[in-house]
This record gives structure tokens, sequence and C-alpha cells, in this order.
């Protein structure tokens, strides 16, 4: 194997690694099972050509799936300051590497998209400037955005949608399109990599925020960037009840940010669509459930962060441990800290349907819309469960992974929901809600049961 | 002519308002071994991250082995070993995966150095298979040193290596510094608190104060001519030669700490003292 060839073999293995040591045996398990599967399955439902589509186009979108939120994140921690100024070649090989990746895999979509009948011209330059967006919105590049903000509106705007449709089968037009992608992507992905300077330190503390490495402190500066800051200093050092000083080991207040996140997304977010209404958005798909869902999302993220900052915030905890607030016995502690997790957790669920629902009354939704609603705000119940664990022994994940996760258990109730409605003819929200609710208490009781007797939950991974 | 592995020129680096090198120039000759002094928050790691490029500077020049940092060659970079203070380990390797990893980035790489440091470090099997992350600080700070030693750079920039060292890993880290490094021509550039090292391995010290080297030179020359002068104030009313920093004492007397001055040991009424490297430290960056 050529020196070259060796280095990228490295650098691959690193990048992956800094994410989880197991992150590429889970990359090639899915791909494989997978490919075979939607290969298979499209195959026999619509022919050999489509299957051979599936075997190429499944790869390919889990390859860049992995590209954007566990290669490209990983090679980001490889390429520290020192490393990217000092090893030599070390941050070419990586800027090389990531670009290859993306090509290989975006080629593989072209060619798995070429056999698909009636595929859909915009998705490869859509994946190309998704992709490429995300992890510069990752990096902290907020250009970024600019790729990201077609392919949102293409999800919300019918008539955005249809002018999309009509521009792509003009001749020439998605091959241009990919091909500016392509040039595109070359400063794009150089951008991602700095060789050391002010802008490479800033981006590792924007990194060390959202895929750990640093812990509360880094989180506390984070808050900087929302105007709350002083708010949180202010009242999250108020309560001294003994549960909320052990999560203050996380953070100064992680409730007051939820809350104000979601208050902050919500009305940004209610803004954007009256404002676009009638222009953008069609008048009849005003997206009441789409509005719920970014509120929801805010829920999500909050579920997700919370066992998150638990795993990066040891140091804390180890000082909160100590000191004579605390519980000696573990059981009475790792109580204390479900019961103080599972109470927040609760309410910040309450608050953000609260927002939703308020929010779709205030768009105009009818008595059984708002029904709806609520029971789409119920199944996201289930992820409240993410915080009960053993956390002495849990792995560090990133965060992408607990969003995933708690994305993952909302989505068991409607999932479910979908066959037991066609079985038994009912709406889809009336079983998914209950499904959603006997999930969260079958979750809850079974991980409460866990956490409890498990060794003292803090410092969090210590025995991992 | 070799080019000096360091030359910064008028370097200057502002953090907010505050500046942590105001126009500051300093060289650091081929083969010559420089501890850096300075209180807390002198801006040591600044000055060591600004000179290697890891920081951009508000102003001024630096050049490594006579070239400017934003057109380091591969070659050069492969000439540099770096400790930085907190060591900035891939912690999810394993010190074995770690080392290949960096192997793999440099194309000349002392394999029997790194096994044999290994091997006195006390780095086993057990532990050189172990995730860096459960380490403890002091076996990362010498893995940290072994990876910086394990392609023998030509400059080695060192930040408080020996920080997180017990004392018997802290005397066989200078012992590996003095035999296989200095003694091998390498230059190299450390900061430490830690005086006893810095009077073991370097020859030359420099101390950063206000943003700027206030003072430079042989460490046994400064001491030597580092001396206390206590006396009456109509004694020592004019500036005396060599003179750093003059104080009230608080019986009335001048104090003045001088460097290399004539003495005034035999005039009536005049205390001379010598200064020993913790209080030249103390005076010179007060």
């Amino acid at each position: 194997m050529s020196a070259r060839l060796r280095q990228y073999r490295m650098l691959w293995q690193a990048a992956h690694a800094h994410i989880h040591p197991r992150a590429q045996t889970v990359l090639w398990s899915a791909i494989v099972i997978l490919t075979v599967a939607m290969a298979a399955l499209m195959g026999a439902v619509y022919g050999v050509l489509a299957g051979l589509g599936w075997a190429l186009c499944t790869p390919a979108g889990l390859l860049l799936f992995d590209w954007t939120f566990a290669f490209v994140p990983g090679a980001l921690g490889v390429n520290t300051p020192a490393n990217a100024q000092l090893v030599p070649a070390m941050r070419a090989r990586l800027v090389e590497l990531v670009l290859l990746v993306w090509l290989a895999a975006v080629g593989l979509l072209a060619a798995g998209l070429q056999l698909i009948p009636e595929a859909p011209y915009l998705l490869l330059p859509f994946a190309m400037a998704g992709t490429l967006g995300a992890v510069m919105l990752v990096a902290g590049i907020g250009a970024g955005v600019v790729l990201v903000l077609p392919f949102f509106f293409s999800f919300l705007s019918d008539e955005w949608q249809g002018w999309l449709h009509d521009a792509a089968l003009q001749p020439g037009v998605v091959p241009l399109l990919v091909a500016a992608m392509v040039l595109l992507a070359v400063p794009a992905v150089r951008s991602l990599f700095p060789r050391g300077g002010e802008r490479h330190w800033a981006m590792r503390e924007h990194l060390a925020l959202w895929s750990g490495g640093s812990g509360g402190s880094a989180w506390w500066e984070g808050t900087r960037r929302y105007s709350v800051r002083r708010f949180l200093a202010r009242h999250g050092t108020r309560r001294h009840t003994p549960g909320a000083l052990l999560l203050r080991a996380l953070g100064p207040d992680l409730f007051y940010l939820m809350v104000s996140t979601t208050l902050g997304v919500a009305l940004a977010f209610a803004a954007i669509t009256w404002h676009l209404r009638g222009t953008l958005i069609a008048h009849e798909t005003v997206p009441t459930m789409v509005m719920i869902g970014a509120v929801m999302l805010c829920f999500l993220f909050p579920a997700a962060a919370v066992p998150f900052w638990l795993a990066r915030t040891r140091g804390e905890q180890a000082l909160v441990r100590l000191a004579p607030v605390s519980p000696v016995d573990p059981a009475r502690f790792n109580t204390l800290l479900a019961r103080t997790m599972l109470r927040q957790g609760l309410a910040v669920w309450a608050w953000c349907s609260a927002v939703s629902l308020l929010l779709a009354l205030a768009s105009g939704a009818g008595g059984i819309e708002l029904v709806w609603q609520a029971c789409l705000c119920s199944v996201t119940l289930p992820a409240l469960a993410l915080v009960l664990r053993d956390h002495a022994r849990a792995p560090r994940w990133g965060m992408v992974f607990y969003g995933l996760a708690a994305l993952g258990l909302s989505l068991i109730g409607p999932i479910l929901a979908v066959f037991g409605a066609k079985w038994l003819g009912w709406p889809v929200w009336s079983i998914a809600t209950p499904i959603a609710l006997v999930l969260t208490v079958t979750l809850v009781q079974r991980r409460w049961r866990r956490m409890c007797s498990a060794p003292m939950a803090f410092p969090a991974g210590r025995l991992e | 002519m070799t080019p000096s592995p360091i030359q910064m020129r008028g370097v200057a680096k502002q953090f907010g308002s505050k500046a942590i090198l105001d126009n500051l120039d300093w060289e650091v000759r081929p083969g010559q071994v420089v501890g850096l002094l300075g209180r807390n928050g002198a801006g040591k790691s600044t000055l060591m991250e600004c000179l290697l490029g890891l920081r951009e500077t508000d102003g001024g020049s630096v050049l490594l082995f006579g070239e400017p940092l934003n057109a380091l060659t591969d070659a050069t970079r492969a000439r540099i070993g770096y400790v930085p203070q907190k060591s900035d380990l891939f912690e999810w390797m394993t010190a074995l995966q770690m080392l290949d990893y960096f192997k793999a980035m440099y194309p000349r790489w002392n394999d029997a150095k790194v096994a044999s440091l290994l091997d006195r470090w006390g780095f086993d099997g057990l532990m050189r298979n172990k995730p860096i992350r459960r380490l403890s600080g002091g076996e990362q700070q010498r893995l940290s040193i072994v990876r910086a030693l394990a392609h023998d750079p030509d400059l080695l920039v060192l930040d408080e290596p020996a920080s997180a060292l017990d004392p018997a890993g802290r005397r066989s880290f200078l012992a590996e510094l003095v035999d296989g490094v200095i003694e091998q021509g390498t230059t190299v550039v450390f900061s430490t608190h830690i005086l006893t090292d810095l009077e073991r391995v370097a020859p030359d010290v420099a101390f950063l104060k206000n943003g700027r080297i206030a003072l430079q030179g042989e460490l046994d020359t400064l001491l030597d001519g580092a001396r206390r002068v206590v006396g009456p104030a109509s004694m020592l009313g004019a500036a005396l030669p060599g003179e750093l920093r003059r104080s009230q004492t608080g019986d009335g007397s001048v104090c003045v700490i001088v460097q290399g001055g004539a003495l005034l040991a035999d005039t009536p009424g005049v205390r001379v003292e010598p200064l020993g490297l913790e209080d030249l430290f103390i005076e010179v960056t007060r």
C-alpha cells in the first residue's frame, strides 16, 4: 500500500474513532444489511433495474449520512490547530480524503438514480448542497445555511417545488447544478480545515460545544450567543434544592435555556411562516403541523442534550458528588437525580406542547386539528426515558446519535399506528398516542429501576 | 549560513483590548536551549502558539528555519516538535494507535527511540493498548512527549512539559531531554515554573514581561551578575548601571535590582546581596 493510501486509511479510521470507537462497524453493518434489504425489496416490487438502482443509492445515502454526521465531524476533531499546522501534509490529506469520499458517494448516488425509474431529478444536487451545507454548519460556518435553505424550502412550499420541478426539466439544468456543486465543494471543504489561527480555535470551541470534549464551561461559554446568559446566571443559581444542585453540574441551568430556545424558535418559525404566507407558502398549506414539528424538535433537542452533557461534565460532577448536599448512598443519589431529570424533562415537554398548541390555535387550527396536534406532542414522550440509564457505565455518544435515538423513540408510536390504522380502520393518531403513552410508561419504569440500582451516576461514564 | 530556528520581529498579539505580546523581538539560535519564564498569564503559551503559527499575530513577522509561518514547507514542519500545555492527544485511540497514526504522517520516524522511551517510561503492553483517555494525566503527558520526540525534531517547543509529571517522571524526562535531545544539538524552547528543572537543563533563560522579553541571557551569567542593592536614598539616588528595578523598603531605604552593573559592595551603608533564580524571577517579572 502506498504511503498516501496508508495516510488516507489512518485518517478515515481516526475520524470515525473520534465519533465512536465502533462507528465504522455500525456504518459497514448498516450499509451491508440495508443495501441487501432495499435491493431485494425494491427489486421484487419494481423490477431488477430498480433493485440495482437501490443497491447503489442505499449505500450512497448511508455514506453521505456518515460523511455529514460522523466522518467530517470526526475529521474536524482530528484537525487540531497543532496538527494542522505542524504535522506534514495532514491537513492536505484530510481535505483530499473528505472530498474523495463525498465525490464517491455522490457518484454512487448519481449512478443509482439513473437506474431508478422516475427518480426525482433534483435529488442529486439537493443531496450535494444539503450535505455540504450541513457540514459547514456543523463546523460553525454560517454560510452553509445558503446551501441548506433551498432544501428546506422545497419541503415547505408546493409552489417552490413546482417551480423547481419545471426548472429541472430544462435540458442541462441538473448537470449544471451538479457541476456547480462539485466546484463549490473544493473551497467549502478547504474552509472546514483551517491551518491554525484564531478562526481555527473558534471552530474548536464551536465543535466542543456540540460534540463534547469540553465540559460545562464550554457550554456556558456557548450560551453567550443567546442573550439570556445574564438571566440564566441570575436565576439559575437561585434554586438550592438538592436535585437542582445536582443538575447544575450540567451547566448553569438547562431548563431556562431549553424554555427560552423553544420560545425563540417557535416565535421565529411562526413569524417566517406568517410572512411567507401566500408567497412562498401557499395559504392552504400553512404548515401548522410543520410548526408543531419544529417545536417538538425543540423538545427532542433537550431530551437528547441532557444525556449528552451528562457524559461530558465529569469534572463538575465529581465536585458536586463531593458536596455535602449530595446523598452518599448510590441508590438515593441516583433516585434523586432520576426524579429531578424526569421532572425537568416533563416540564420542558409540557412547555413545548403548550407553545405548539397556542401557535396552532393562533394560526387558525380548529378543534380536531388541535387534538391531532396534542397527539403529535404526546408521541415524543418516550424520548423522556433517554435520561434514565446506568450513567456510570454509559458510553459517550455524539449529540447527533442522542438526537436520532430521541427521534427514533418518538417514531415508534406513529410507525406502529400506521399498520394498526390499516388493520383497525381508525385514525393514525388515535392509535399512535396510546402506544406512545404505554411505551413511555414501560420504558420509564424499566430504565428507572436500572438507574436506581446502578452505581453512583456521577461522574458519568467513569466505568465505561 | 544556517537560518535561526526562531526569528520573531515586532510580534504583537491582543486578546480583546489586552495586549499579550507587544512588539516582541526574539531570536533563538541553532542548538540553543532556552527556558522561557514569566508569571501566570504573562503570555508564554500565547508566545509559543504564535511562534508556531497556531495563532495569528496582530503584527510583526515570525520565521521558522528562515521560512515564514504561512509558507512552511512539509520538510520544515517535519523538523518541529511541540508538546502543548494540555496534552492534545486523541483520547479515543490507544497509545500505539496514536503513535502509528502520526508515524504515517512523518517522513522520518525513530521507531527505536519510541520503543525505548515507552519501555523506560513504564508503558507496558497493557498500557500501550489502553485508550488514551484512561491513562493518567502524567502518562498522557509522557506520551505527548514521546510523540513530539519520535520524529527527531530539530526544534522542540515544550509548553510546561513537566507540569503533570511526578518527581521520578520529571527526572526521567529531564535526563532524556539532556541526553537524547540537547546533546544532539536540537534547539529547545521550553516554559516551566519549576525553576530547579530549568537550572538543570537550560543554559539560557528569557523572561517574558508586559508582552516583551524583558531579560535574556546565559543563566550562569545572569545569576553571577544579579544583585539586590539596599541602601539609603541619599546614596542610591541616581540610576545604577544595569538597574532593572527600584523600590522603597519599609524603613525608607531604597532597594535596587541590578544585573551585571558595577557593584557597590565596599560602600559603607550599602548592602549588596546575590540573587538566586527564584529571586531574579520574582524581581524581573514583578
